[in-house]
């Protein structure tokens, strides 16, 4: 089960400092593909009368993995300051008035 | 101790998630930043060496008034001569007036660039278009302020304060006017107010002999006004001046008289302390005979001594 965390890298900023607060995720890493399995692939034929038997190994993928699901970041907030997004989408930052 | 919220939709579900932080004591009470404009007489001496006549003068500025008339994208050198940055005043900066640019979006990229990268160990606050009452109509010019000052919003510079401007007789609903000139509400009407620090207004004296010069209240009054009347925070004066000579005249206002008026407009000032945020006197260099530098010519004898000291005083106290 994913679980939001949010830490701010100043937690006593002074007027006019920038306070940058980062989203992190744990528990978001989807679950991975089951191991490969091998298989004998097995032929018989007749043969002049007489069943002939051929075998082949064949090596099939593991069951499909599920794969992370999606991280939209939507606000940070907080009274008195007003935050905004950076390039970065889990950082967002704001300037202490 | 203050609460950060933060929220993320994780695979279509809605979480939250906190900190906690501890934010300043607010500022108590507010200091108007006062100040000048580099101008300096026309063909006489560079802005730079005005600005350095000014600082003896008057003492550090608390902000310089600045017209660079463009979108110059950097700061420090660009906007903001070095001489002034390096003297660590605020800034106010008029863009300029290319009001039919700003609204054809061909300074986006420049007004979020100077908003992300404006100072902030200093004041910074900006208006676009100077006296636009001259040179355009009330929906451009409203358009243009929406579009600069929603910029500067909108990159969370929330810090820089936005001030539409007008001319300060227009706040006033009879002093000296001109041909289709319009009440103040006509140009604030389609402002938006939720984007703007406050009021706007170059604020001169006028008067055509002693008896008519007008006192200060006439002057800023109607400013207090409608900034009460928008519900506004504060008003910034980009320019201010006292009068130097009559209009079309060489006759030099008394020094003394001149300097009443400056302790008016300072008095009224700071009985407005929490609402205003600025006022810096003009120094113009367009106006080398113009009515309302501060300065004497260079290399001539000093003029307004009463003045100087008492706006030395404004800005240093």
């Amino acid at each position: 089960m994913p679980e939001l965390h949010i830490d701010v890298d100043n937690d006593a900023p002074a007027h006019g400092d920038t306070v940058t607060a980062t989203f992190s995720v744990t528990g978001n890493d989807g679950t991975p593909g089951g191991e490969p399995v091998v298989h004998t692939l097995v032929g018989e034929a007749l043969f002049d009368g007489t069943w002939a038997q051929v075998s082949q190994t064949i090596t099939l993928p593991g069951g499909p993995g599920v794969p992370p699901v999606s991280e939209e970041f939507l606000s940070v907030t907080v009274e008195g300051l007003t935050f905004t997004q950076t390039d970065e989408p889990a950082v967002w930052t704001a300037v202490v008035p | 101790m203050s609460t950060v919220t933060g929220t993320a939709r994780v695979g279509g579900e809605t979480l939250t998630a906190t900190t906690t932080l501890t934010l300043p004591e607010p500022v108590a009470g507010h200091r108007v930043l006062y100040g000048c404009n580099p101008g300096g007489w026309a063909g006489l001496e560079s802005s730079e060496q005005a600005f350095r006549r000014m600082a003896a003068a008057f003492g550090t500025p608390g902000i310089m008034r600045l017209w660079p008339n463009d979108f110059r994208t950097t700061w420090a050198g660009g906007l903001v001569p070095s001489y002034v940055w390096a003297s660590g005043c605020g800034v106010y900066v008029n863009l300029g007036s290319d009001v039919d640019g700003v609204n054809a979006g061909r300074y986006d990229r420049a007004i979020d660039q100077l908003a992300l990268a404006a100072p902030r160990d200093r004041y910074v606050a900006v208006s676009v278009a100077h006296e636009p009452e001259n040179d355009t109509t009330p929906g451009p010019w409203a358009q243009a302020n929406n579009r600069v000052n929603g910029r500067i919003a909108a990159t969370g510079r929330t810090d820089i304060g936005r001030f539409p401007l007008l001319m300060g007789a227009t706040y006033h609903p009879t002093r000296y006017k001109w041909t289709n000139s319009l009440p103040w509400t006509a140009w604030w009407e389609n402002i938006d107010l939720s984007v703007v620090s406050g009021v706007g207004a170059d604020c001169y004296q006028s008067g055509k002999n002693l008896a008519e010069l007008d006192h200060a209240a006439t002057v800023f009054n109607p400013v207090y006004d409608a900034l009460h009347q928008l519900g506004l925070p504060q008003a910034g004066f980009g320019e201010i001046g006292a009068m130097r000579q009559y209009p079309g005249t060489t006759t030099l206002v008394p020094d003394k008289k001149r300097n009443e008026y400056l302790r008016e407009l300072i008095t009224i000032i700071e009985a407005h302390a929490e609402e205003t945020a600025f006022a810096a006197a003009f120094e113009s260099a367009a106006g080398a005979k113009g009515p309302w530098n501060f300065l004497p010519k260079p290399g001539a004898a000093a003029e307004f001594p009463l003045c100087v000291a008492t706006w030395r005083e404004a800005i240093t106290s």
